[in-house]
């Protein structure tokens, strides 16, 4: 416990009070564009239903921008100055920092609820039950999880430039075809069909329905689930791989001596 | 005095690659030890099985247990090649960040104070010089309280007073029991503080002993001297192997230094600015891996 509160210090630090640029991005973007399309580019107030939407919009897209930039980048810069080859010499590996770095981007993931949650009750008079807040950040961090699991493969690319091409790819399609950034029944149909079958689409739905207070369709909760158990499996996978390969290369040294 | 380390027909290949092929070799504690070779010959290999980071044949246990386990690596600390830049990160920051992961850890300020860096505890690894980022990464192997250390390439990138200070506190740090294997190749200073020297060559270790022992192992004194006396007077003389006129007068090379000094004896009168120089640990490593190469 007291490795794990540690390393949450030490990161916490390092990318929220000392890395701006992540701040920005995370948010204070999506907050500005929240301003932005609910108060400044409208002659006429935003209706109610529009300003919870763009809420739960918003919340998702910072999700994104967190997991597919925020921790994939973090996550490599880690692993090409060395500091993740340090910490696996440690008596406790790497472990704690994996606990931890999924921990802080969850709480950042609170954070943004907060932070926009905020905005759109003094700016738009958005009101909500203390049942529906607390729904929302459970719902808003489960949907997050997909998302960081995509972030930690990512990271696995070995170059930053790579990863920044990846991210984008995968960030700002993602945004559009989900409907973050505008209403998804705009979409063509073609472009709905791909959306409906991404992650933050399962969330953004899943938050709407907190918001506009409707009952949540069981769907967006299988198509969540099959996402976190899929990329769980994947992960999974891969580390049976890596464990494989090892046992493979023991098996093969023999004869060295020939 | 306890065994740290003990390897018996220890072998690592790369698919179609052997690296490591058959090494045998125990470290006790309060060793201090050279660990020397050309590029390839295992080095880095070597110290990444002991760190278990990659997967040995053969035995090899530390502190009794298995390479990687809890037990090893709460005594290790390890300096490796590159420092960590983390940026948004201090000095402080970053020892405290890893005292926490080690049972015993030393407190970050007290580590500060002993290395005289405390001035540099509350500043950005990004802002932090080459040398000052290699005593960083110093203090960064020692802050678990290690007992055994092992150090690859530690001064590179440190000038020659970083340099200086560094080899002291090897001197202290081993005086106060702790064991320490370094690879290098700044010899000269390595054959100041290390007591013994493991040297490989393509995956063997073809030398483990002192300096003394390999000097004796290869005895070859270069004797240098001016005179009026003709040449080859003295290629006869007992030991000598070779001679040759240079600019600073006459040289002898001799495989036996003190039969050779015995035969010059009587004809002191007639020598003039005598220097005598043994080997350099960087030579003896030259000849014994050419003479192994042509085995």
């Amino acid at each position: 416990m007291k490795i794990v509160t540690q390393q949450l210090l030490f990161d916490g630090q390092r990318q929220l009070k000392r890395n701006l640029p992540f701040l920005f991005f995370s948010i204070l973007m999506p907050a500005g564009f929240y301003i932005l399309f609910t108060r400044v580019m409208s002659d006429t107030p935003s209706t109610p239903q529009f300003a919870k939407r763009y809420l739960t919009s918003m919340i998702v897209y910072s999700g994104l921008i967190s997991a597919n930039f925020g921790l994939a980048i973090m996550l490599l810069r880690d692993r090409k100055t060395g500091y993740q080859a340090r910490l696996r010499l440690t008596p406790s590996g790497l472990g704690p920092y994996r606990i931890t770095m999924t921990t802080l981007f969850l709480l950042i993931t609170g954070l943004t609820v907060g932070v926009l949650g905020g905005l759109a009750v003094v700016l738009n008079q958005v009101t909500l039950t203390a049942v529906q807040w607390a729904a929302l950040v459970l719902v808003a961090g489960l949907g997050e999880v997909p998302l960081l699991l995509i972030g930690y493969g990512l990271s696995r690319l070995n170059r930053e430039e790579t990863l920044n091409l990846a991210s984008n790819l995968l960030t700002f399609p993602g945004a559009i075809l989900t409907g973050l950034w505008w209403p998804f029944a705009m979409l063509p149909h073609w472009a709905q069909g791909v959306g409906r079958l991404l992650p933050p689409y399962f969330t953004k739905r899943l938050l709407d329905a907190i918001v506009l207070a409707q009952p949540f369709a069981w769907q967006h909760w299988i198509g969540l689930l099959s996402w976190l158990l899929g990329l769980g499996a994947v992960g999974y996978g891969q580390r049976y791989l890596k464990k494989m390969r090892l046992t493979w290369h023991r098996s093969n040294s023999n004869g060295l001596n020939e | 005095m306890t065994t740290l380390i003990q390897a018996t027909e220890l072998q690592f290949a790369y698919p179609k690659h052997p690296v490591l092929k058959g090494i045998d070799f125990t470290v006790q504690t309060g060793e201090l030890i050279g660990l020397i070779g050309a590029n390839g010959a295992g080095k880095t290999t070597l110290l990444n099985l002991l760190l278990g980071l990659l997967p040995a044949q053969g035995q090899l246990t530390i502190f009794g247990a298995a390479p990687g386990s809890r037990q090893a690596k709460a005594q290790l600390g390890i300096m490796r090649q590159g420092d960590l830049v983390l940026p948004g990160v201090t000095v402080l920051d970053l020892l405290t960040d890893l005292a926490a992961y080690y049972p015993q850890a030393l407190a970050p300020a007290t580590l500060l104070a002993e290395a005289g860096l405390t001035d540099l505890a509350h500043r950005r690894l990004t802002q932090l010089s080459g040398g000052q980022l290699r005593r960083v990464s110093l203090l960064t192997a020692l802050v678990g309280r290690p007992r055994l250390l092992l150090l690859d390439e530690p001064t590179v990138g440190m000038d020659v007073m970083v340099q200086a200070a560094f080899w002291q506190q090897m001197r202290a740090l081993q005086a106060r029991g702790i064991t320490i294997i370094i690879t290098s190749h700044d010899l000269t200073a390595l054959q100041a503080v290390a007591q013994r020297f493991l040297i490989m060559q393509a995956g063997r270790f073809v030398f483990d002993g002192s300096l003394a022992q390999l000097q004796a192992a290869q005895p070859r004194t270069e004797i240098t001297f001016q005179t009026d006396l003709p040449a080859g007077q003295f290629a006869q003389l007992a030991g000598v192997q070779t001679v040759q006129a240079t600019t600073n007068g006459l040289q002898l090379i001799s495989s036996d230094e003190t039969a050779t000094l015995q035969a010059l004896a009587p004809h002191l009168n007639a020598l003039r600015q005598v220097t005598i120089t043994h080997d350099s640990l960087a030579t003896m490593l030259t000849q014994l891996t050419q003479t192994e190469a042509s085995k």
